[in-house]
């Protein structure tokens, strides 16, 4: 497959003008405005500003290190999930980044995973079991795929494959773990945080928040309200890693491996060109609905939110199965399971969704699960016996269940 | 950063090709109408005319290469050092014959990334040249082998005397030379005998006009290799288009200095003779896309497409002309000049891609996708 040279952000701004294509988008139409968003994500207090998502910054950065050192074979499993953990077995501190700030911070990635108020506050279970599968991913990788890193990849065998000039890690099924991890994180962590605990009622509004707010009663020590914060830590697992925070339009998905980074690339699909736009705008006038008391304004701000990240999720699961298709067509397999690792991620990243019609996720575990299922168990050569119709039902499956076709997810 | 001209080039293109696939939903993907062109006669002539003497010319140069290097090897001098360095550089010009063809045999054997990823990894090469447990048949080492590490090793060790001292010294470094000039002439070999006994037959026949079809793909790498290859890899990333910076260090032949021109100006002329159908080295002349457009009567703002096209690769041809030899130097002390001849060779994308595709009803079937 031919992988792309970093191609500018032109090809944004050119496919800004197809909107003539475009399947028409359900906007959300805003009542007459009694609040105003200011043009960047600035906010202030008493000359300084009210902003602060420096934890979940942190943790983003913990897992643009813990990416790149799934492919660093000097690494044990024990470093690796010390990184995830960034505590021992036991719990001790441990300094498993090259980052001195990260060594020194309080944050991990895996007590955030599966951890919102709505979707896990009662049901530990199912968190211990999706915390369960993060750490497997990263015992299988070093366990499965570090050994078998010099051997060459073939069906039922471990090693490594060409993805165009690329070079990928796949276990005998196919599997590449480091792309199930990241890519199963953006769900677990991003998502899961930002939809389901920071911008869910029972977060925002939970007890005092609304007079506290109302009243501007800051937390102390610090120059914001309690629900000023949440609202910016949901920001701060999107944005948190930008070059400028406070406009991460400019260089969009720079320096991040999660969600920011596939938003900018749902965002390059003419189909979905005003996504960074809509969601930067609902963030910016969300906050400032909260500066105003103004509630109603800042929950149909979170719809918007909502919807669109959902469907950034929907929306790589499909194109990511529909490559692998393609790729297998074009009898590329190395892409073929490149993309297929990938697809696994943004799969089991669904069940994190969240409809803001329904308040549900838009697949339940259990759903995803079975799909996972269909994905890899189509024969004893798990992901490489996968054949075109196989692709094309499961995406059938999950661009039904959301607003984009599978076609303008596919391309 | 990338200057305002270049910004508003990149800009045009990218709105061009999108207008040009605005709607592209509804297209299937399966075979299209098919005009009444004879992609037949095209088909052998690339094949007889172009693709097979290219193929044969390259074998020999990398049997050559092989045997050069291993009587260097055995005996290292100043004198041999010299004769497997020129026959280097015959080598590495036949192969800019050869690099676009990254169909059937070559596509199914990686040759390109086997052959030609720049810029080598000194670190891995140093690391194998120690431990001399390497397999080249692995992704992971398509940037320590391939005429970037034989350029490498001829060339970046030090200067002539030196590297003849060390391969003296250390049979490590002559053991390792043998085993990339081999494994260039043993993947060569697959390659040409595939295309003699059993891929010519089958390149010729599919004749059809779906994403599979010989002339579908093989234009499509023709394209691919313009754009990626010619335009980018040699011209546009030294200069730093991608990255906002001058890249000198990652030109092709980047250790023998003087070969990054010579080597663009090499492949620029065998785009043009497949474009032209001037066959291989100016062989034997036959169908081609050329003809193929002015068959369709294919004109751009009053005049016709393919002429646009070959004017537009003259003007490429005529500024690198007048080049230093060394776009690595140009890249750090007269940058500009590489930008002016990526300008050129953009415009001939544009034109190559954009509106040669569509004249001719052929999808693109390579995608800006992700880099991850």
């Amino acid at each position: 497959m031919r992988k792309s040279l970093p191609l500018l952000s032109a090809l944004s701004l050119g496919l800004v003008f197809l909107s003539s294509c475009e399947k028409e988008e359900n906007s959300t139409v805003n009542p007459t405005p009694s609040v105003t968003a200011p043009t960047f994500y600035n906010f202030e207090r008493n000359s300084a500003s009210s902003v602060n998502f420096s934890g979940q910054s942190e943790r983003l950065a913990m897992g643009v290190e813990l990416s790149a050192a799934l492919l660093d074979f000097s690494k044990s499993a024990q470093d690796l999930q010390e990184m995830f953990a960034n505590a021992d077995s036991l719990g001790n501190d441990v300094d498993p980044y090259s980052d001195a700030t990260l060594n020194a911070s309080s944050k991990s990635i895996r007590s955030k995973v599966a951890a919102s108020n709505e979707l896990f506050s009662a049901n530990t279970a199912l968190s211990a079991r999706i915390k369960a599968d993060m750490e497997s991913f990263i015992d299988q990788q070093v366990a499965e795929i570090y050994t078998a890193r010099s051997e060459a990849a073939s069906a039922g065998k471990a090693g490594q494959i060409a993805d165009g000039s690329a070079v990928r890690y796949v276990n005998a099924q196919g599997f590449e773990y480091n792309q199930f991890l990241i890519k199963s994180l953006i769900g677990a962590l991003c998502v899961d945080q930002m939809l389901n605990n920071y911008l869910s009622k029972s977060v925002l509004d939970e007890a005092n928040n609304r007079v506290d707010n109302d009243n501007t009663f800051l937390l102390e020590g610090t120059n914001y309200t309690n629900m000023e914060h949440k609202w910016d830590e949901a920001y701060g697992y999107l944005f948190g890693l930008a070059n400028d925070p406070s406009n991460p339009l400019a260089n969009l998905g720079a320096n991040d491996v999660f969600l920011y980074k596939y938003l900018a690339r749902v965002n390059g699909d003419s189909d979905f060109s005003s996504y960074a736009q809509d969601i930067f705008n609902a963030f910016k006038l969300g906050r400032a609905a909260i500066v105003a008391g103004e509630y109603d304004i800042r929950d149909q701000q979170i719809a918007i939110i909502k919807d669109r990240v959902s469907n950034i999720i929907g929306i790589r699961s499909v194109y990511y199965l529909q490559a692998a298709k393609n790729a297998f067509a074009a009898n590329q397999p190395g892409t073929a399971l490149h993309d297929l690792g990938e697809a696994y991620g943004f799969i089991y990243s669904l069940m994190f969704t969240q409809n803001p019609n329904t308040q549900a996720p838009y697949f339940t575990a259990q759903e995803v699960e079975n799909i996972l299922s269909d994905l890899t168990s189509q024969g004893a050569n798990g992901l490489w016996d996968l054949d075109a119709a196989t692709l094309d039902a499961l995406s059938n499956q999950i661009a039904d269940r959301f607003s984009f076709s599978l076609n303008q997810a596919a391309n | 950063m990338m200057n305002r001209k270049m910004i508003g080039q990149v800009f045009s293109l990218f709105l061009m090709l999108s207008l040009s696939f605005a709607c592209s939903n509804e297209e299937s993907g399966a075979s299209q109408n098919q005009d009444n062109f004879d992609r037949s006669a095209m088909l052998v002539h690339w094949a007889d005319d172009y693709i097979l003497p290219a193929y044969q010319n390259y074998n020999r140069e990398v049997i050559a290469l092989k045997s050069a290097a291993s009587q260097f090897s055995s005996a290292p001098s100043l004198s041999l050092h010299n004769d497997l360095y020129a026959q280097f550089v015959k080598a590495y010009t036949a192969w800019q014959w050869v690099s676009f063809l990254e169909i059937g045999p070559a596509e199914a054997n990686s040759l390109r990334n086997f052959t030609n990823i720049y810029p080598t990894s000194a670190t891995e090469i140093e690391e194998a040249l120690a431990n001399t447990n390497y397999n080249l048949s692995l992704p992971s080492t398509f940037n320590e082998q391939g005429f970037p590490a034989i350029d490498y090793l001829l060339s970046g060790l030090g200067d002539a005397s030196t590297t003849v001292n060390l391969f003296s010294s250390n049979a490590n470094y002559g053991r390792y030379l043998i085993a990339l000039s081999e494994r260039l002439e043993t993947m060569s070999t697959q390659v040409l005998n595939d295309w003699n006994v059993t891929y010519r037959s089958e390149f010729v026949s599919n004749t059809g006009s779906s994403a599979t079809a010989s002339t579908n793909k093989l234009i499509n790498d023709f394209i691919y290799h313009f754009e990626r290859e010619l335009r980018a890899g040699k011209v546009g990333i030294p200069a730093g288009v991608f990255s906002g910076s001058p890249l000198a260090q990652n030109v092709e032949g980047y250790y023998s200095d003087s070969l990054s021109k010579s080597l663009f100006m090499e492949s620029l002329k065998a785009h043009r003779a497949f474009f032209q159908g001037s066959g291989f080295l100016n062989g034997t002349s036959g169908s081609s896309l050329e003809q193929y457009l002015n068959y369709l009567n294919i004109e751009n703002q009053g005049e016709l497409l393919s002429a646009k096209i070959i004017n537009q690769m003259a003007m490429a041809e005529s500024l690198g002309k007048d080049l230093p030899a060394s776009f690595s130097s140009l890249a750090t002390n007269s940058n500009q000049d590489l930008l002016v001849l990526y300008d050129e060779l953009q415009k001939a994308v544009v034109l190559l891609k954009v509106d040669m595709l569509q004249a001719l009803n052929v999808r693109v079937d390579y995608i800006d996708a992700d880099g991850d």
